[in-house]
């Protein structure tokens, strides 16, 4: 199909050679990338500013009825219990998944950068299998194995002499971190895996010389040679995590007693349970700016270029 | 000696590690194929004792799973198509034209990559509230357009940038375009790196669920992830974890195939463009 219309555009561009063509030319780029700079400027960028807008206003769900309320939503979301709550599980709650989710990254990631090892094509396909599932899967898998009276999770504790528990009622946050971990893993190991790779094996030769235990090259040479990686490794696993709520919205729905409660739930509730498009604007704004202020502190702590080159 | 004795270890950690990571996909695919009499079991059979493939039909044809996978394939396909056209055509104006405020650009686009999308979920309720676009599927691949762009425009920019000037160059015969040589040149080299572009935004459309569980509300447009998440709250279907488990699998099924037959694209693009989920 491309043909006809390929000989057209050169049959054209090549009959004006004027000065307006070179103009044309200069513009060339930006034509290109206009669609999709549109799309993101549109769905990606504004929703931040539409964010804090709509903070300011009283509006309702399914109204398009709006008052201008000014800061009040701020004001009343700092003396709310709830979100002081939500505040607190959140930091539990993204703490422990990230320190968590990178440290069996790292070990997994270690353990298949060993040397002579074989079938680790076996082993990395085992390993990356949770993040092929939805979040909503992972969910309903873990809702199933936690169950207080058929779940498999209580069997083997049984057959390790322990009590069969309820574990989304008297575990709620721990075993929602589990799963998070159990599925975030992954991503981890792949991006430490890659660097671990780039590592050149002259250093860990010297070091063998040099009588160097296994430990030793992983805690001297590995360790310091991926520190960048590991960094923009931990940001992305933070904000991403501050961001989701996917498996908490299956498996608790932020209870019991706002247990696991974490800022994204609350956000998604009061706007879309309780109607408070407003409130909830108000949330999505905060979560932004915390999102902003990590991703300075991050640029201002290891600089531009460790963005670029990890990425 | 003690090589082949930290070998073993290592072999025996490795192996640990994979039994507890693939089991609760495997419990899965176990629970999917147990008969209802197995279900409410204590201590539940790890291996069942009659395999019950009647929960996929169940599942597909009585619950309706089906009209549900036809949807996630319609958004996913449909992002795709718009997401890849889309890129194609801005990367490689970064990667092949020098213009200024191109390195702002880049950091502008990297910086929305690092920003994720759930926050947005709010004010995009409102944007797609006024441009009428609440409880469509235009709505949710724009969304999904915008969240996939930075990526695959990273990807594709990389493959551009590997492909020499001259070859693209010398093709500008008798004035040529450069937009001509784009197509003519540049695209076949670039395939490779569209065929990851388009698998990552297949696989992040395809596993996707609040999203569409905010925007959409009529039952029969729900992508499968959303269905089956009414189900499990559903009295009849919340109780019959095998027909649950035999949807859930159903759903599993692309992305497993598609990680399995391309996992070499899958590992480099997911640490090359960073992203998760």
């Amino acid at each position: 199909m491309g043909q006809s219309l390929i000989t057209a555009i050169r049959d054209n561009t090549g009959s004006t050679r004027s000065r307006f063509s070179k103009k044309w030319a200069k513009s060339i780029p930006f034509l290109l990338m206009l669609p999709a700079l549109a799309v993101m400027g549109l769905f990606a960028l504004f929703p931040v500013i539409n964010a804090f807008r709509l903070s300011l206003y009283d509006k309702q769900l399914l109204n398009p009825g709006e008052t201008f309320v000014g800061l009040d939503h701020y004001s009343q979301l700092f003396s709310n219990g709830e979100f002081i709550n939500a505040l607190k599980v959140s930091v539990i709650y993204v703490a422990g998944s990230v320190a968590l989710q990178f440290l069996v990254g790292l070990a997994l990631a270690a353990l298949l950068s060993a040397q002579g090892v074989k079938g680790k094509r076996f082993f990395r396909t085992a390993f990356i299998l949770p993040y092929t599932l939805s979040e909503l899967v992972v969910s309903l898998i873990w809702l199933q194995m936690l169950d207080t009276e058929f779940g498999i999770i209580n069997y083997f504790a049984t057959l390790l002499g322990a009590d069969p528990q309820n574990w989304l009622f008297d575990f709620a946050l721990p075993a929602v971190i589990v799963a998070n971990v159990w599925w975030g893993s992954t991503f981890s190991l792949l991006m430490l895996e890659s660097a671990m790779q780039g590592i050149p094996k002259e250093l860990y030769e010297a070091a063998e010389v040099d009588g160097c235990t296994s430990w030793g090259k992983f805690v001297h040479i590995t360790l310091p040679s991926i520190r960048y990686v590991s960094l923009l490794n931990m940001i992305m696993i933070t904000l991403y995590t501050i961001n989701s709520f996917g498996i908490i919205f299956v498996l608790t729905a932020g209870g019991p007693l706002g247990s696991t409660d974490v800022i994204g739930m609350f956000m998604w509730r009061s706007a879309f349970q309780f109607m408070d498009l407003g409130l909830g604007a108000t949330i999505s704004t905060i979560i932004f700016v915390v999102n902003i202020l990590i991703t300075f502190v991050y640029i201002r702590l290891f600089g531009l270029n460790t963005l670029k080159e990890g990425a | 000696m003690t090589n082949r004795k930290k070998s073993l270890g290592i072999y025996i950690l490795m192996s640990a590690a994979a039994i507890a990571i693939a089991f609760p996909v495997l419990w899965m695919f176990i629970m999917s194929v147990k008969p209802a009499d197995e279900l409410y079991l204590f201590p539940p059979t790890i291996w069942p004792d009659k395999w019950e493939f009647g929960n996929y039909t169940k599942a597909l044809f009585e619950a309706g799973i089906d009209n549900g996978l036809i949807n996630s394939l319609i958004l996913a396909v449909g992002t795709l198509a718009l997401s890849v056209t889309l890129s194609f055509p801005a990367a490689y104006a970064l990667a092949k034209y020098e213009f200024k405020g191109k390195t702002i650009l880049l950091l502008a686009i990297l910086a929305t990559q690092l920003i994720p999308g759930m926050a947005a979920i709010v004010p995009l309720f409102d944007i797609l509230q006024r441009m009428h676009l609440v409880n469509t599927y235009t709505g949710l691949i724009l969304i999904y357009t915008a969240r996939t762009l930075p990526l695959n425009i990273w990807i594709l920019k990389g493959f551009f940038q590997s492909i020499p000037n001259e070859l693209i160059e010398s093709s500008m015969v008798d004035g040529s375009s450069k937009i001509a040589s784009l197509y003519r040149v540049a695209l076949p080299l670039a395939l490779p790196g569209i065929g990851a572009a388009a698998m990552f935004t297949f696989m992040q459309t395809w596993i996707d669920f609040i999203l569409p569980l905010t925007m959409l509300f009529n039952e029969d447009k729900f992508p499968f992830s959303v269905m089956l998440y009414k189900f499990v709250g559903d009295p009849i279907m919340g109780t019959n974890y095998g027909v649950l488990f035999a949807a859930a699998a159903l759903g599993t099924i692309p992305t497993l195939l598609i990680f399995a037959l391309l996992q070499r694209f899958f590992v480099q693009g997911l640490t090359a463009g960073g992203v998760k989920g």
